[in-house]
């Protein structure tokens, strides 16, 4: 085999190795804190919660007299939520972690080729159990609120592209909150739903963005993740209406629109974070402890 | 002659300590200390001398109210170390080895200064403690300075100050030179010296795996091992114990002559060639020797047949020796 | 005990509790990054549910109980995370037998925390009140400033006192109690009302949810801030005194619950052991 060849197959094994060994740990440490019974009970009653504050809301809102689309529409984007907020929580908080916890950074940066990677897999183990209460959360939706979800009637192919660009879009994004999170003192330990904060006002999650004043509007549509709610909403719900913003936007443009925008805000974030690993190199902060 | 005041600072009375430990396969129990008794009077420097997970660190905790003993009673300051924490941790101080012992957002001063008010420490006493303590350890420019800029040596050197903010009655050092050069050792252990030395119903209980240290400190050591006090008396009454009291090592200018039967002069306890042989023009060999009076039949032996003696070199048993000689291994060895 | 014992430890105690408190606003301002990620950024959050409202066209109050509800998870997460897991993160960092050594209590190092937190929660609570209030432009009509200020002090009473017992439980129980802290973040927004009339869950649910103090203590302050008690679920006086009550009997299971899980942790040698 050339030894260029040679090379990238090695490469790409000893990622694949660092990506397995990440997710491992990534496991141990999420799953392995209590009794399997409590555990899977954590994973249900969380997202359900979740669900269930919308609910309540719409119902002491409307008396369940108002669009019953429109409930869907919002129950759907705040389930299918759960995977950016978990994911995000996932990659942005292990260098913390790492760093004042376990005080292990300094061993991880010199034995992994790649952080970028490391990252991935450690978050990994939290982004299934978030497509674990994914599923609870639509399950219960449907069974339970009489959500208008049947596996027929989705355009799976639809939402399979959707969730592998909402993937590299979030892993963009939760990279980004990675390199700040290396930067930064750790306060306490919600920095990242605060950032996902962000996210879930401006995406539409369970609202829709004609709601919003024109200028925030306009804002909402430089974020790649109204169209990926948009998208999701569309593959899952057969009845669902867009609203005025969104139904501007085809869903094959929605597609292009956010494949582009998913793989920008990858590329970005590789770099931002690279950058911020060299500054963090250059001031000896790696391994530095700031928790109060 | 040194005081030592009657009363005891520290007492335990057949002290265990029981742990189930569980790995990733079934769990096991491990008795950390076992049956252990001893008493250490004020104004004594007692040191802890033993391997790595002897239970030096355990009988600490149990004394620093950390961890109650499973079976057994200790007092510290004359209070129970089970019903009367409270009363004990006024009287006391911990300065532990190779631990992360303060904010790395605050500086060291302020680190200091926090721990001083959880004595109850005044701020005018507090400022002016902080002041001398940190040019005891080395500090003072680095007052200003955030712990987590600090290197592991610094930390541990403002860890050692800690132990010092609320001027214990009890002072426990775990390993507190773990990490420091041998300088700053040398200082810290000086400082432990003239602190004591200062007030004589102050204590300090020392544990450590560094002889030298023991050696140099300690009024009395006891070692332990797998848990239980194997001896304990002062560095020199252990040393005692060693069949030898000294070990030579003696380089000679010699040819053809046979010094085997060096090995048998009364009180000389081992013979041992180190290096050359008969046909060389040096050798060396290593006598060790029960007592001084054996050295002039040897040395006279050695004139006798012409050789001529380029060098002696003596060394007295150590702790390690006392260790070696009570359990059949080292310092450094691992517990299994 | 003597009164110069008594003067003696109260002294010993307040010292503890300015020190930590310290600790925590001196960090606060060494790094700034938490006004974005901690003041700026939730306000969205809570913004996202007033556009939920707004979507369904609710009564504008409603806006008005979501911003209230919205900055009062501020001083609910400071509770849950700079209260009750803080001493298990202490030990995490190796911190905590030089803590519990000290002869300062447990609990006045605790008060410290809260003191020093309310720093951050207080700002964060306070910032998304008041730009929620003039982003929507909510009418506000407050019955009893006198009222108001004692009921939220009562509720930061009793949350902290709630917070104490809470950080008992994680000394014990290691990282069970840490995901378990995080599980009781939604399921508490919903049982308690943050983002909706508390009474609308139902009197039995209701009832079991007031065990926690910003349930009655955000339903009082509902009704005295909009002078509106229709949507209450028992009158302003009366859950001043649950609220009263909830204090009293929180500081008192805190002070036993530090005890018991002190010796606990001492006894089962796991009062130091990290990564449990």
């Amino acid at each position: 085999m050339p030894r260029r060849e040679a090379y990238s197959a090695v490469a790409v094994r000893e990622h694949m190795r660092n990506f397995f060994w990440a997710f491992w740990l990534g496991w141990q440490v999420e799953a392995n804190w209590a009794h399997p019974a409590l555990f899977a009970l954590y994973s249900v009653v969380k997202p359900l919660a979740s669900c269930l504050i919308i609910t309540v809301m719409y119902m002491v809102a409307t008396g369940g007299r108002s669009s019953r689309e429109l409930f869907a529409s919002i129950y759907v984007g705040n389930a299918f939520f759960t995977l950016v907020t978990g994911s995000l929580l996932g990659l942005s908080m292990v260098l913390h972690a790492e760093r004042e916890h376990y005080q292990t950074l300094k061993y991880i940066f010199l034995a992994t080729s790649n952080l970028h990677i490391y990252l991935c897999g450690r978050a990994a183990a939290r982004m299934i159990t978030s497509v674990v209460s994914v599923i609870v959360m639509l399950v219960f939706g449907a069974c339970v609120l009489h959500i208008p979800l049947t596996l027929a009637a989705i355009d799976y192919p639809l939402l399979l592209a959707a969730l592998l660009l909402g993937l590299f879009c979030t892993v963009g994004f939760g990279l980004i909150l990675a390199g700040i999170s290396m930067k930064t003192a750790m306060h306490n330990f919600f920095f990242s739903e605060s950032a996902s904060a962000l996210l879930f006002f401006l995406s539409g999650v369970i609202f829709p963005l004609s709601v919003l004043p024109q200028f925030l509007q306009k804002l909402s549509l430089c974020f790649p993740f109204c169209y990926w709610m948009e998208i999701i909403r569309r593959a899952v719900l057969p009845a669902y209406q867009s609203d005025a913003v969104m139904s501007a936007f085809s869903t094959s443009s929605l597609l292009c629109t956010f494949s582009v925008m998913s793989m920008l805000l990858l590329l970005i974030s590789i770099f931002f974070f690279k950058a911020l690993e060299n500054e963090m190199r250059r001031d000896g902060t790696i391994d530095m402890t700031t928790a109060y | 002659m040194k005081t030592v005041y009657m009363d005891q600072a520290i007492t335990a009375e057949q002290i265990s300590r029981n742990f189930r430990t569980k790995g990733t396969g079934k769990s096991r129990d491990i008795t950390a200390v076992d049956d252990i008794s001893l008493e250490i009077g004020r104004g004594e420097l007692f040191g802890l001398l033993g391997p790595n997970g002897a239970g030096k660190t355990t009988l600490i905790k149990i004394f620093c109210t950390l961890l109650l003993p499973s079976l057994g009673k200790a007092t510290v300051a004359g209070y129970d170390v089970h019903h009367s924490a409270h009363a004990i941790r006024r009287r006391i101080n911990l300065v532990a080895g190779g631990e992360y012992s303060g904010y790395g957002i605050l500086s060291v001063r302020e680190n200091l200064w926090m721990f001083s008010q959880f004595y109850n420490v005044d701020f005018k006493t507090s400022k002016k403690r902080i002041d001398e303590l940190l040019a005891i350890v080395g500090l003072e420019d680095k007052a200003s300075t955030r712990v987590n800029q600090l290197s592991t040596g610094m930390k541990q050197k403002m860890n050692f100050a800690r132990g010092f903010i609320n001027d214990p009655e009890i002072l426990f050092l775990d390993e507190p030179t773990l990490g420091l050069d041998v300088t700053t050792s040398r200082q810290l252990r000086s400082h432990v010296r003239k602190w004591l030395e200062e007030d004589r119903r102050r204590t300090v209980l020392l544990t450590t795996h560094y002889m030298a240290e023991a050696d140099e400190l300690c009024d009395r050591v006891a070692i332990i091992n797998q848990g239980k006090i194997i001896a304990c008396d002062s560095p020199a009454g252990l040393k005692k114990s060693v069949p030898y009291s000294s070990d030579f090592e003696i380089t000679i200018r010699s040819k053809g002559n046979d010094w085997h039967d060096l090995a048998g002069i009364s009180q000389v306890a081992s013979f041992a060639i180190t290096a050359g042989d008969a046909g060389d023009d040096t050798m060396t060999f290593r006598l060790m020797l029960e007592s001084d009076r054996p050295l002039e039949k040897i040395f006279a032996t050695i004139i006798d047949r012409g050789a001529s003696i380029i060098s002696v070199k003596r060394t007295d048993p150590t702790l390690e020796d006392v260790f070696i000689s009570l359990c059949g291994r080292g310092l450094d060895s691992e517990v299994e | 005990m003597k009164w110069s014992e008594i003067r003696e430890e109260l002294e010993l105690n307040a010292r503890a509790t300015m020190a930590r408190a310290y600790v925590r606003i001196a960090g606060s301002n060494r790094e700034l990054s938490w006004v974005a990620f901690d003041i700026v950024l939730p306000l969205l959050g809570v913004c996202a549910y007033v556009y939920l409202y707004k979507t369904l066209k609710t009564p504008p109050e409603f806006l008005g109980y979501v911003i209230l509800g919205g900055a009062m998870i501020g001083i609910w997460m400071g509770v849950l995370w700079g209260m009750a897991s803080q001493l298990y993160f202490e030990r995490e960092r190796g911190q905590l037998e030089m803590i519990l050594m000290s002869p300062a209590s447990t609990m006045s190092l605790l008060l410290g925390m809260a003191l020093g937190g309310i720093y951050n929660s207080g700002l964060r609570s306070a910032f998304t009140f008041a730009a929620g209030v003039w982003i929507f432009k909510v009418q506000i009509h407050v019955s009893s400033w006198l009222d108001l200020a004692v009921t939220f002090m009562l509720t930061l009473c009793a949350l902290y006192g709630l917070g104490m017992v809470g950080s008992s439980v994680f000394l014990t129980f290691g990282r069970n109690a840490w995901h378990i802290s995080s599980l009781l973040q939604e399921p508490v927004f919903l049982i308690s009302g943050f983002y909706f009339p508390v009474r609308s869950l139902g009197a039995a649910v209701t009832t079991v949810a007031s065990l926690i103090p910003v349930t009655i203590g955000l339903d009082a302050m509902r009704q005295i801030l909009f002078s509106d008690p229709s949507w209450g679920f028992l009158s302003v006086k009366s859950e001043m005194l649950v609220l009263l009550g909830l204090s009293v009997f929180y500081f008192l299971c805190a002070r036993k619950a530090l005890r018991i899980m002190e010796e606990k942790g001492c006894r089962e040698g796991r009062l130091t052991l990290r990564w449990q």
